[in-house]
C-alpha cells in the first residue's frame, strides 16, 4: 500500500531489518509458530543479505528476535510496566498512584492507569511492588480498576493468599476507594492518591 | 442515524489439532467511546500445543478488555491496549510453568470508526481491503516475505529462490516474552468509501492465491460478512492442503 505509507508509522529498528536469515535444515516436522533462538540467529556473520536457501521444508512460522545483545534483554523484563515513578514518555496517563508509607521500599510510588491494574511482585503487574515484601503474592495480589466512565476506583480481590485491607477492614470483594485511603498488602502498606475521578479526568481535555 | 455495521468471524481447524487462532469483535457507542464503530483483535498463536491457543486467546481478550476503559485518541487507546495486551500476556506466562515461556501471538486491532480505520498490527496477520473489485493488504507484514521481496526486486535473488526460502514465513515481531520492537500505528485514519469492505486473517488463508480471494470477495461482495467470510474459508476447505495451517477471517462491512 504504497500510497498510504507516509501516514502509517512503522516503529522497527534499522539493525533488525537487516538481520540475516539463517539456515534452518532439521524442519521436516510439522511445526507452529515458534520463537527461534538466538544462538540460531547470531550465526549468520553476514548480516545484510538474505541467503537464498532451497529446501523443500515444511513451512514454519518462527520469531526472528533482535540482537541478544541489547540492554534488558533475556529476561522476563517488561519495560511496559512501570516500576517507580519516573514517568517514561511512552506510558499510559496516570490516573492515580500508590505509595508506599509502611514496610520495605517506603517513599517509593507506583503509578496507575486507566482500566485495570494488577498489584503485585512481578515484573508483569502494572502496578510492582517489587520492593522486598514476600508477603505480597508475584501475581494479582489485589486488582484496582479504574473506570473512566463511573470516574470511580475499586479495588478487588486478587489471587493473592495474603489478605488485603482497605482502611483496616479485609477485603472480600470489590470496594470502593477514595483518595487518601490506606490500603495494606502482605506487611506493607499504601497510600492511594487518586488524580483522576470527579474534578478531573485526562479525557476532559480531548 | 447510526451506520450499521455488518460483521462475522469464522475459523477453520485445517490439519492442526488445536485450534491457535482466537478473535473478538466489540461494538463501539457514543455514549462509551465517543463515537459509533466497531473494534476488532484477531490473533495467531505460537508457543506449542497449549501455549499458542492461550496467547492468542490473552491477547485479543484483554486487547478489547483494556481498549474498553481507555480513553484519549484512538491511537493512544490501540497503543495503550497492545502495551495492556501484552502485560496480560507477561503475566499468564510468570504465572505458568516454562513450557508456556514462549507462547506468543501475532494481533491485528482495527478500529472502524466515521472518520475511518485505525489500527495496530504486530507479526504477519493481514488486514485487508476489498474496493472496486481489487483487494489490497494495508497493514504491514512483519514476516520475512518483503525483504525477501525487496532482496528479489533488488536481484539479489530470484523470485523462485524466494518463494521456496525456509524462513519466508519466520516472523520479525510478535507479542511475547520479548520486548516489542516492532509494530504498526495508523495513525491518521484510512479513509474507507461506501461499499468498501475490510477483512482481517491470520496467515492460513494464504493457501488462497490473491486472485482467488479476489474472485471470492467479487461473487460474494453484495452478501453478508457472514456468508462473505465462510465463502473465504470454505474456498480454503476447497483446495484440500495437506498441512492446512488453521485459519480465521474475519469480515466488516457497512450495510
Amino acid at each position: 500500500m504504497s500510497d498510504n505509507d507516509e501516514k502509517t508509522r512503522i516503529v522497527r529498528p534499522l539493525e533488525q531489518l537487516q538481520r540475516a536469515a539463517t539456515p534452518e535444515s532439521d524442519d521436516a516436522d510439522e511445526t507452529r509458530k515458534v520463537e527461534r533462538d538466538d544462538a540460531t540467529m547470531t550465526g549468520g556473520a553476514d548480516a545484510h543479505s538474505i541467503k537464498p536457501i532451497r529446501a523443500g521444508g515444511e513451512e514454519k512460522t518462527v520469531l526472528f528476535r533482535p540482537s541478544p545483545n541489547r540492554a534488558g534483554e533475556g529476561t522476563m523484563f517488561n519495560p511496559l510496566a512501570p516500576k517507580s515513578e519516573s514517568g517514561g514518555a511512552s506510558e499510559d496517563p496516570v490516573v492515580g498512584w500508590l505509595v508506599v508509607v509502611k514496610g520495605p521500599g517506603r517513599g517509593n510510588a507506583v503509578r496507575l492507569g486507566y482500566g485495570w491494574n494488577s498489584i503485585g511482585r512481578d515484573a508483569s503487574q502494572r502496578a510492582c511492588l517489587d520492593f522486598g515484601d514476600s508477603q505480597i503474592s508475584r501475581l494479582n495480589h489485589a486488582k484496582m480498576l479504574y473506570d473512566p466512565r463511573a470516574r470511580k476506583f475499586t479495588l478487588t480481590l486478587g489471587e493473592g493468599t495474603n489478605p488485603t485491607y482497605v482502611r483496616g477492614d479485609a477485603l472480600l470483594g470489590p470496594t470502593e476507594v477514595l483518595s487518601g485511603d490506606r490500603i495494606q498488602l502482605g506487611d506493607t502498606e499504601v497510600l492511594f492518591l487518586g488524580l483522576c475521578g470527579e474534578t478531573f479526568d485526562w479525557q476532559d481535555n480531548t | 442515524m447510526r451506520p450499521e455495521i455488518d460483521f462475522a468471524g469464522r475459523q477453520v481447524h485445517g490439519s492442526r489439532e488445536t485450534q491457535d487462532d482466537y478473535y473478538g469483535f466489540c461494538p463501539l457507542s457514543t455514549e462509551t467511546d465517543g463515537f459509533d464503530g466497531l473494534l476488532l483483535g484477531l490473533a495467531d498463536g505460537m508457543g506449542g500445543y497449549k501455549g499458542g491457543s492461550t496467547a492468542s486467546r490473552i491477547v485479543v481478550e484483554s486487547f478489547i478488555e483494556h481498549f474498553c476503559f481507555s480513553r484519549g485518541s484512538i491511537p493512544e487507546r490501540l497503543l495503550s491496549s497492545l502495551r495492556a495486551s501484552r502485560r496480560s500476556l507477561l503475566e499468564e506466562i510468570a504465572r505458568n510453568d516454562e513450557s508456556l515461556g514462549h507462547m506468543g501471538s501475532t494481533l491485528v486491532a482495527v478500529v472502524w470508526s466515521p472518520a475511518g480505520l485505525h489500527w495496530v498490527s504486530v507479526g504477519d496477520s493481514g488486514l485487508y481491503l476489498f474496493r472496486d473489485g481489487a483487494i489490497q493488504r494495508i497493514n504491514a507484514d512483519h514476516s520475512m516475505t518483503p525483504l525477501l521481496a525487496e532482496q528479489v526486486a533488488q536481484g539479489e535473488m530470484t523470485a523462485e529462490e524466494a518463494a521456496h526460502h525456509p524462513d519466508r514465513h519466520a516472523l520479525r515481531s510478535a507479542i511475547a516474552a520479548r520486548p516489542l520492537e516492532i509494530y504498526e500505528l495508523r495513525d491518521e485514519p484510512f479513509v474507507l468509501q461506501r461499499g468498501d469492505i475490510v477483512c482481517a486473517a491470520t496467515d492460513g488463508l494464504a493457501t488462497l492465491s490473491p486472485d482467488a480471494v479476489t474472485e471470492r470477495l467479487q461473487t460474494n461482495a453484495r452478501q453478508s460478512a457472514a456468508h462473505i467470510a465462510s465463502a473465504l474459508l470454505i474456498a480454503v476447505n476447497e483446495i484440500g492442503k495437506k498441512k492446512q495451517d488453521n485459519a480465521t477471517v474475519a469480515v466488516v462491512r457497512q450495510e
